[in-house]
């Protein structure tokens, strides 16, 4: 089992490497063994999540000195995001198969988005503040390389803007662990467990947090990291790079730190103004992908409302909307990315009537959104109807009025685009569908939002469970 | 016990997996699809009746299953009040299934049983469901539904704006229900209504929030004022056999039956609270009759009785007495009977003439007698003509808003039923008797799949007009009693000063007609006296433009809120993106500008620096 | 003198003395004697460490850590820039008799100073340093470059005096020079004048703002091999090493807490200015240079701590810098062979055409920009931990914010040298010949490895102290 915890981590941060010589040999060998890395990673975390509740305590440990050392430990936390996070980059790597092929620099793509997922893996299962600060800078940099896969000025200018404001982020994040452990003495989260924070280096932590997660006041650069590739945006803002900053705060303000009520409060309010705030935009916006991302920004606002507002129920209800949201927003995206490459445009109001043309797309696009308008019976209700059960425990109205606008408009501007785009008049004629293994895999996450809403005792059963044995509450 | 839990399931389960099994019918493939709508209907038509029985005689059917982890169960239980709707429901489903097998602009015909049977499906589930979450799970899942319902009748924009507004008014307030619900469970740590209503709510603090996003939810899927907008358009832009489904019965039903729940059997309402749902109720009557007075559409005129009718229930209700609420609930189905009946006439006179326009219409009555009759039983029936079903729920409606002592709400329901009456007058005066416009030509008798349903409908009508203790006995009073009142005779043909009154409203209602008809001559300008009054007017005209439309004015109110926030939006990004590069621009200017290339500046500083430096060292010392 | 390293600092004398005799004919002669003596020396020294930290036990090193990591640094940049220039076509612009000679006996130099003993010592060779500098600097007999060897002679003169002067002072009350002398009976007035006299002077020497003003033009108009080479070593053995020294020497002595004010200053001053100065520049190496400058300026605050790991962590972050300047600074170089100019607005889109380039750029910017896992982060981590312990809280903050002002003119470097469409006018620009890039990509994989064995290299260099 420990073998495994390490080979989970390893095959995605080492593989990678493999892929630029493999290029040489042939494209498809390197695609093929980029699915191959992402799929046994994603069996792997299968296993692990089986087991995550059965036995106790695995851990992997590579000594630093300094108290630095690399502790890998499983737990159901953990084991839950890497499942998701690994499921959703697999489906992104195989749809991006067609999608990428005629571009440049695909090498470096495959690599990056590879070294991204392992990274990843490495962030959720370390149990040590500075090695998640670690892979958390790297996911970082890997994210830099995709959002400026174009190259073109104003691409490169954005992926700057966005690994800036993450890396200043990760800093202020940084100056709070070397508080943390100045006063602790120690990195270790499972040594760390149960103690209290005080407010400004959770403060700190938080920033972080936010500039990954793209809340307010850092959260304009993910809507301009929307120049990427619609696979990478796909990657980035729904599947993975965003949940990062949710799953740290589950991670360590959910289920180590014990937080202050203000603290709580704080994260509540500040996340209930990005939820209004970056809904009213894309209700304003006219760009496909501008509008999803800022979709995105404002459900994270009601993941960070779940996973704060201090009730094991919504703590577990937090989680399950991270799993629902990265599935149907990582759908959007992707038919996005065909609709893109069939149109040749992203401006909505240039788009209509696509309906006729490309159906399936319609259908998973229609689909996924309901998933995340929180309509039964897909998986989003589920997860936004226990997020509020938080926010009303909260007994605070003015949190409960804020997040029913960002739940309104979240409905308005999800009709919206799909009314622009598939029905209204015809405007350009786009004469096929996108190329089957893309629209399969778009349909098949579409899908797995509507059987995971019909089965949601499973799903909903494990985070529940985390969150009872986990969870650590406010003070 | 346990065969007796299937019976409860099988209105559930069955549609559903009939539904998916059309989906993979052919849609080639004749009668197929049909049949096996029909054949499901009829099955779980039996089993809730089956299910009524069982309920009255012996007792409460329960059921539960493993749904929500530890958070909730799915639960089921089915009192006598549940038990009528899931009848109603059911009966409804079995007759439209048949109606809609010859209407021809239902769109693609899979789809539509599909949705059909799901329609069943989640309708049962609402009305069985004990736990609220089940009920919310059901309940805002028919949003889906109800959008690709008027998506697929046609494909032309108007539809589809029509569609995205009925899902969204619908939508939003299902957001409000959902959060009604939370709050409820909140407050009394419980989600199922059999525990809650053990120690019934008290109108304050987050209940009365709670309260008023249910009212909200309710009235919405009723269709009341000011959340009905949504209908009328659908009526211009959908098929009749929808409309006869959807608004006119289903939503109906589990409208007034939560609201019901919510009012009667969760609360104990305070005086204030009554008055606001009386009060909804009777502007519902008013503002929707006035509406329907004017229509020249034959769907849109119905719609717009649609919204009325449900004034009287939700009126009923509001009273708070026996007497209101079994009024409210026969009501209830009543106008589901002779509602759903008059869309029916609706839809077989648009198959067959290709119009619902009233100028084009007229005489028909010789060529489709047999519609023109159900039309004129159901229209007597719904303008309150004794002794019809229509007339004693209104009764029943009257007498309990005159015992809560506000006699304002029982002349409100009396004007409402003049319009109505009026209405129909002009309606049925066009459509049937008067002077046939020359483009209807050979025109047939509708076809038996659509008389059918029609002609069993309006014998309910009868039956429950001359045999009204029955329904009385076997369905409301029951209800009543789940609902915790001890049920006294209701029923009966009362001559009474309210029969006076009701004669009264017919004559002046015939007056009214008679004096408009003088006036044009034409029988669809009867309206036109009170419509081209002095201040009605422009009320209709701005009406009509939709000045009053809440989804507009909301509307209106997004767009310029959705503005602001993007200016605060805009402003965040420059506050992480021109800032802060700017302002470091800035610095390092300021700081190049000492960086002249003068070697004697730089001589200059590097020797005061290095004086200052040891200096400061040194001088520390001393 | 320990004789431990005697030898490092005795052969590339010898073999400096010997080719202007032996080989004056034969440039490949040359060439092959001076990487051979170079390489030999790193190869010996390599076998040692890495049979150490291979091991990763050191009951048996007896040898001085400090010294013997510096004398590692400086024969690897040496023998990187001594096979770089022998492929880069120096016999164009300058003669190879009197490039290679030079720059052993810089080499000798630095080892020298490395392994002096005494205030005195390291002083001669400090200076002897410079002077070979000042002809290296020359090496191409372009305008700018003896411009820039001017400018350095004007601006560290200051410096010579300082030191001189310190050291005399030092002479009055001191029986020698020996800095175990100095260590102990350092309580007394003129010790401390001396010592910041010193101290200043080196600091002059090292170029930390507020002395700061010859870098930028000494690097920029330096010839291209050896910029790299003063970037990369010469100004942090002859200016930061001895502040290191005296840093070791005096930490437990209570006058290290004047000096410390002084380097905090200073130091905190170059981060800052260095590197907001770096953002406005136009030109690949002077941008560079700048960015030394505020490296510096954490090595310096690292010292200023005085504590143990303040002391490995300044060590770490020079031998660190030490490497990823030289790859900066040579990649810089291939680039201006390549393409004629290092003007950033000029270049644009390289990446296809450099990969190499690119990349190990790409590499060595995240590890000064302190982006994990790379060496760069590990050693910045320290320093901010030691400020951090040491109590100047405040400083530590502005530290780790300040590189993201790092990572700020990167990006734009990276932007506008090696992203975006490739301009017509660099069509035909090809990747250098690999010879050039064997040395940035060797130094890569050591900032790379020395990233990721964190453990072992803090294992060694704890010894320190």
């Amino acid at each position: 089992m420990e073998k495994l915890l390490l080979a989970v981590v390893i095959v995605p941060v080492i593989g990678p490497f493999f892929l630029p010589p493999l290029a040489q040999v042939s494209n498809n060998t390197r695609n093929f063994f980029a699915i191959i890395i992402a799929a046994i990673t994603f069996v792997i975390n299968i296993f692990l999540t089986n087991s995550a509740f059965l036995v106790e305590n695995i851990k992997y440990i590579i000594p630093f000195p300094l108290g630095f050392e690399l502790v890998l430990k499983l737990d159901p936390l953990s084991a839950f995001m890497a499942t998701v996070s690994s499921l959703t980059s697999l489906v992104i790597v195989i749809y991006s198969i067609d999608y990428i092929s005629h571009y440049e620099n695909q090498t470096e793509y495959y690599t990056m988005i590879i070294l991204f997922m392992g990274s990843m893996m490495g962030l959720v299962y370390s149990d040590n503040l500075v090695w998640m600060y670690i892979f958390w800078e790297i996911t970082a940099f890997t994210s830099w390389r995709l959002v400026g896969f174009f190259r073109s000025d104003w691409d490169v200018l954005k992926a700057n803007k966005t690994i800036l404001v993450t890396v200043f982020g990760a800093l202020l994040m940084l100056i709070g662990i070397i508080h943390i452990y100045v006063n602790y003495n120690t990195l270790s989260i499972s040594q760390l467990k149960a103690k209290e924070i005080q407010f400004l280096p959770a403060f700190l932590i938080l920033m972080g947090i936010f500039s990954k997660s793209a809340i307010l006041p850092f959260s304009t650069w993910l809507p301009d990291a929307g120049v990427a590739p619609s696979t990478v945006t796909a990657f980035l803002h729904a599947a993975v790079l965003v949940k990062i900053g949710t799953f740290a705060y589950a991670k360590l303000f959910g289920t180590t730190f014990i937080t202050s009520v203000e603290f709580n409060y704080t994260v509540l309010i500040i996340s209930a103004l990005t939820a209004i705030v970056s809904g009213g935009a894309a209700l304003v916006e006219t760009d496909i992908k501008r509008i999803i991302a800022y979709s995105t920004i404002s459900q994270l606002s009601f993941i960070f409302l779940g996973l704060a507002s201090g009730s094991k129920t919504a703590f577990a209800g937090g989680l399950l909307y991270i799993l629902m949201h990265s599935i149907a927003k990582a759908a959007l995206f992707l038919c996005a990315g065909i609709i893109e490459q069939k149109t040749h445009t992203k401006d909505i109001t240039k788009m209509g009537g696509l309906i006729k043309t490309m159906p399936t797309t319609a259908l998973a696009f229609a689909l996924s959104s309901f998933s995340v308008m929180g309509l039964p019976p897909f998986g989003g209700f589920f997860g936004k109807f226990l997020v509020f059960k938080g926010a009303i425990e909260t007994n605070d109205i003015a949190i409960v009025t804020l997040f029913f606008i960002g739940a309104i408009l979240t409905m308005l501007y999800l009709s919206r685009l799909f009314y622009k785009i598939f029905l209204g008049n015809e405007k350009l004629n786009t004469p096929f569908e996108g190329s089957p293994t893309m629209v399969t895999s778009v349909l098949f996450l579409a899908l797995l939002g509507l059987v995971l809403g019909i089965m949601i005792n499973y799903p909903f059963t494990y985070t529940e469970m985390t969150s009872q044995l986990m969870y650590m509450g406010v003070k | 016990m346990n065969e007796i839990q299937n019976l409860i399931l099988i209105p559930i389960i069955l549609p559903l997996t009939a539904g998916v099994l059309t989906l993979m019918v052919r849609e080639r493939t004749k009668y197929l699809k049909e049949f096996i709508a029909i054949s499901t209907t009829l099955v779980s038509l039996f089993s809730s009746l089956t299910a009524l029985k069982y309920v009255n005689s012996i007792g409460d059917i329960n059921y539960e299953c493993d749904w929500l982890g530890s958070f909730s169960l799915m639960q089921f239980r089915v009192d006598q009040l549940s038990a009528f709707i899931l009848l109603s429901v059911s009966l409804f489903s079995f007759l439209i299934s048949i109606y809609s097998i010859s209407v021809k602009n239902k769109g693609n015909s899979k789809i539509f049983y599909f949705l059909l049977l799901l329609t069943q499906f989640q309708a049962a589930g609402v009305a069985v469901s004990d736990n609220l979450i089940s009920m919310l799970f059901f309940w805002e899942s028919m949003v889906i539904v109800l959008y690709l319902y008027i998506y697929i009748s046609a494909s032309t924009n108007s539809t589809r704006t029509t569609a995205l507004k009925a899902f969204l008014i619908n939508g939003v307030s299902d957001l409000a229900l959902l959060i009604g619900i939370m709050i409820l469970g909140y407050i009394s740590n419980t989600f199922v209504m059999s525990e809650i209503s053990k120690s019934k709510l008290i109108v304050s603090g987050w209940a009365t929030i709670a309260y008023i996003l249910l009212l909200t939810g309710t009235l919405t899927k009723a269709g009341a004022f000011p959340f009905h907008t949504w209908i009328p358009d659908a009526a211009l832009n959908s098929n009749a056999a929808f409309m006869a489904y959807i608004p006119a019965s289903i939503d109906k039903l589990l409208g007034i039956y939560f609201l019901t729940r919510i009012t009667v059997f969760l609360y104990t309402l305070n005086h204030t609270m009554q008055l606001i749902v009386m009060g909804v109720g009777a502007i519902t009557i008013i503002v929707a009759v006035m509406m329907a007075f004017i229509q020249t559409d034959y769907k849109r005129l119905l719609s717009y009785h649609a919204i009325s009718q449900t004034g009287y229930m939700i009126l009923g209700v509001g009273t708070l007495n026996p007497i209101g609420i079994a009024g409210g609930l026969f009501h209830m189905v009543n106008n589901a009977i002779y509602k759903s009946c008059l869309f029916m006439t609706s839809g077989a006179v648009e198959r067959q003439t290709d119009t619902n326009n009233l100028e084009k219409l007229g005489g028909l009555f010789s060529k489709m007698p047999i519609t023109a009759i159900c039309f004129i039983i159901s229209a007597a029936a719904i303008s309150g003509i004794p002794p019809l079903n229509g007339f004693f729920s209104k009764e029943l409606v009257y007498k309990g808003s005159l015992l809560t002592g506000y006699t304002i709400f029982f002349i409100a329901a009396e004007i409402g039923s003049i319009f109505t009456l009026a209405s129909f007058l002009k309606l049925g005066h066009t459509v049937f008797f008067d002077k046939p416009s020359s483009s209807i030509e050979n025109v047939k008798e509708a076809p038996l799949s659509m008389l059918i349903p029609m002609i069993i409908l309006c014998i309910l009508c009868i039956i429950f007009g001359f045999g009204a203790h029955f329904p009385i006995r076997h369905f409301i009073s029951p209800s009543l009693i789940s609902l915790g009142y001890i049920s006294e005779e209701l029923s009966g043909f009362h001559t009474d000063n309210l029969f006076l009154v009701a004669l009264s409203v017919i004559l002046i209602a015939l007056t009214n007609h008679i004096f408009g008809y003088q006036r044009t001559n034409r029988a669809y300008k009867a309206s036109d006296h009170i419509h081209h009054a002095p201040i009605l007017k422009d009320i209709y005209e701005m009406a009509e433009k939709g000045y009053f439309d809440l989804y507009e004015i909301f509307k209106k109110i997004f767009r310029t809120f959705a503005n602001f926030l993007f200016k605060i939006d805009r402003v965040f990004d420059s506050i992480i993106d021109y800032i802060p590069s700017n302002s470091s621009y800035k610095i390092s200017e300021t700081f190049s500008s000492v960086h002249s290339g003068v070697y004697s500046l730089y001589m200059f500083f590097i020797f005061s620096f290095a004086i200052i430096f040891v200096i400061y060292l040194g001088g520390i010392k001393w | 003198m320990v004789v431990d390293f005697l030898s490092y600092s005795l052969i590339p004398l010898f073999s400096a003395l010997a080719i202007p005799f032996i080989a004056r004919k034969n440039k490949r002669l040359i060439e092959l004697l001076s990487n051979v003596t170079l390489l030999s020396g790193l190869l010996n020294l390599s076998y040692i460490l890495l049979s150490y930290l291979i091991k990763n036990n050191y009951e048996t090193f007896t040898m001085d850590v400090y010294s013997f990591s510096m004398i590692f640094t400086i024969y690897l940049v040496g023998l990187s820039i001594t096979f770089f220039s022998t492929h880069y076509g120096i016999e164009n612009d300058t003669n190879p008799t009197s490039y290679y000679p030079l720059i052993l006996i810089g080499v000798s130099a630095m080892s020298s100073i490395v392994i002096a003993q005494d205030i005195f010592t390291l002083y001669i060779f400090v200076e002897a340093l410079s002077v070979v500098s000042f002809a290296l600097i020359t090496s191409d007999n372009s305008h700018t470059s003896i411009e820039a060897s001017i400018k350095y002679f004007f601006l560290t003169f200051p410096a010579s005096v300082l030191i001189i002067f310190g050291i005399s002072i030092l002479l009055l009350n001191h029986p020698n020079l020996d800095f175990s002398t100095i260590k102990d009976t350092s309580s007394k007035f003129l010790t401390i004048i001396a010592l910041s006299m010193i101290t200043v002077g080196f600091l002059i020497k090292s170029g930390i703002v507020p002395f700061h003003f010859w870098t930028p033009d000494v690097y920029q108009g330096a010839y291209s091999p050896i910029s790299a080479l003063l970037a990369g070593i010469i100004t942090k053995i002859g200016g930061v090493y001895a502040i290191i020294k005296i840093g070791i020497l005096i930490s437990n002595s209570q006058l290290n807490y004047f000096i410390s004010k002084i380097l905090l200053l200073s130091g905190i001053l170059s981060v800052l200015i260095g590197a907001f100065l770096a953002m406005i520049q136009k030109d690949f190496k002077r941008m560079l240079a700048y960015s030394s400058i505020s490296q510096m300026g954490y090595i310096i605050l690292a010292v200023a701590t005085f504590t143990p790991l303040g002391i490995i962590a300044a060590v770490f972050h020079l031998i660190n810098h030490a490497t990823f300047k030289t790859v900066l600074f040579l990649n810089s170089a291939c680039v201006e062979k390549q393409t004629g100019t290092t003007n950033i607005l000029e270049l644009k889109g390289l990446e296809h055409r450099m990969p190499t380039t690119a990349w190990t750029s790409i590499i060595a910017m995240m590890a000064t920009a302190g982006i994990p896992p790379l060496s760069g982060f590990w050693s910045k981590l320290l320093i901010i931990v030691a400020l951090w312990k040491n109590g100047n809280i405040y400083y530590a903050i502005i530290a780790l914010i300040a590189s993201i002002i790092t990572l700020a003119y990167f990006m734009i470097l990276q932007k506008k040298v090696f992203f975006g469409k490739l301009p017509e006018k660099f069509d035909g620009v090809k990747e250098a010949k690999f010879q050039l890039l064997i040395p940035v990509v060797v130094i890569s994989g050591i900032i790379i490895f020395s990233g990721l064995f964190f453990d072992r290299v803090y294992s060694y260099l704890s010894r320190i102290v």
